[in-house]
């Protein structure tokens, strides 16, 4: 490939900055995508203006023998400012498609012009052309990338509060916990009920303690396993543990899979459940009106 | 589980098929490095179809490996067996370096 100059590019951009950022916001109105629902029209001209102003500024210093490379230290302001543009939009709910399209835009006001200037030269002009295609693509994918990143850390966090909203330990009387669990158990959070459990008793001083699995769908050997675990740590600690909530599909289930529960008192709801701990803590439960 | 509400199986059946394919599931992660799951209907649309396979280790003694109590690790030993007991149907099919493949049914 030979040898490519920006100079073209550079001067087209020195020339009619404002003219290319007006017409960029027009390429992205024309395209739908432009979400003037979500940002104000001085807003996105700001972000716009913003962006290229960043790009002219790396194509005059960040080019390496009309090369470039996007994770170069010369192109770090402009990928700190895709990420904040990006950032921004994602948080207002612009889908990936619009945020490519967005950028894929600056293409077009960019190819008008250096056909204007290099209109006597079609091999300059289709080489300017590749460039500024390799490099609009580049920050177009570069954005994807940051909103796939966006994405994934807040599954990250929404996983993280589930697994804190999974485990609460319940006080329901003096000395009596209840742990209500809900979903599947697998290690991790096995782990985390039982060390949040462990730690609530000592606290508490608890007696006897409730594992109720109400919300659990099905329990296989692991479930099972991590149950039957938990119980011995919390007899361990010298509280009782009863296991709530088996329903009959899981009691059938469990005896055909030859799960053993030994000694571990197990009850089919957290009601008769509570029954029990309240009476082992020495309360009773009365009527006082008929 | 979708497919077999919408057929009306029964809660029972139901958990029993979803807790034998989460034990062979748990084994292909855990022994075989994971693998591939795919589920089907058979053609009468009498039964659901669980196919599971891994390229692990493979197991070498089957007959002993299905037996209740036996364990390779830690674990409770009762999960093929158990699984077999949960299902209509099961065929388990190993050789050591060849990876498993688990292919049961439950009848919906």
């Amino acid at each position: 490939m030979p040898h490519s100059s920006t100079s073209n590019l550079v001067k087209i951009l020195e020339e009619d900055f404002t003219g290319i950022v007006e017409e960029w916001l027009g390429t992205q109105v024309e395209e739908g995508v432009k979400r003037s629902d979500l940002f104000s029209d001085a807003e996105s001209r700001a972000q716009n203006a913003e962006l290229l102003k960043n790009f002219a500024a790396v194509i005059r210093g960040g080019m390496v023998d009309g090369d470039f490379n996007l994770d170069d230290a010369a192109w770090e302001d402009l990928r700190a400012v895709l990420a904040d543009v990006t950032k921004e939009r994602v948080s207002r709910g612009v889908t990936p498609t619009e945020m490519a399209t967005f950028v894929l835009a600056l293409k077009s006001p960019l190819f008008s012009r250096l056909q204007d200037k290099l209109a006597d030269d079609p091999d300059a002009l289709i080489e300017d052309v590749m460039l500024v295609t390799r490099l609009v693509d580049a920050f177009a994918i570069h954005t994807n990338e940051i909103f796939i990143e966006e994405r994934e850390q807040i599954i990250e966090r929404q996983r993280e509060e589930m697994m804190e909203l999974s485990t609460p330990v319940v006080e329901l009387w003096d000395r009596v916990l209840t742990l209500p669990l809900i979903g599947t158990l697998d290690s991790a959070r096995a782990q985390e009920v039982m060390e949040n459990l462990l730690q609530t008793i000592l606290e508490r001083q608890a007696e006897v303690v409730i594992l109720d699995i109400t919300g659990v769908g099905t329990v296989d050997t692991q479930v099972a396993q991590h149950l039957l675990r938990a119980a011995a740590a919390v007899r361990l600690m010298g509280a009782d543990c009863i296991i709530s909530g088996i329903s009959p599909m899981i009691a059938q289930t469990m005896v055909q899979l030859g799960i053993d529960v030994g000694t571990v008192k197990t009850r089919s709801s957290i009601r008769t459940a509570l029954a029990d701990a309240l009476t082992a803590v020495g309360y009773r439960i009365e009527t006082v009106k008929d | 589980m979708r497919e077999m509400k919408s057929r009306r199986a029964s809660a029972l059946r139901m958990t029993r098929f979803a807790t034998a394919v989460s034990e062979i599931a748990r084994n292909a992660v855990v022994h075989g490095g994971g693998g591939e799951i795919s589920v089907s209907i058979t053609a009468d649309e009498q039964y659901l179809v669980v196919r599971c396979q891994d390229h692990g280790p493979g197991i070498g003694n089957l007959e002993q490996a299905m037996q209740d109590g036996y364990t390779s690790r830690d674990g409770l030993g009762r999960g093929l067996g158990g699984a077999k007991r949960l299902s209509d149907t099961f065929d388990i099919r190993s050789a050591p370096g060849e990876g498993t493949v688990v292919t049961m049914s439950c009848r919906v």
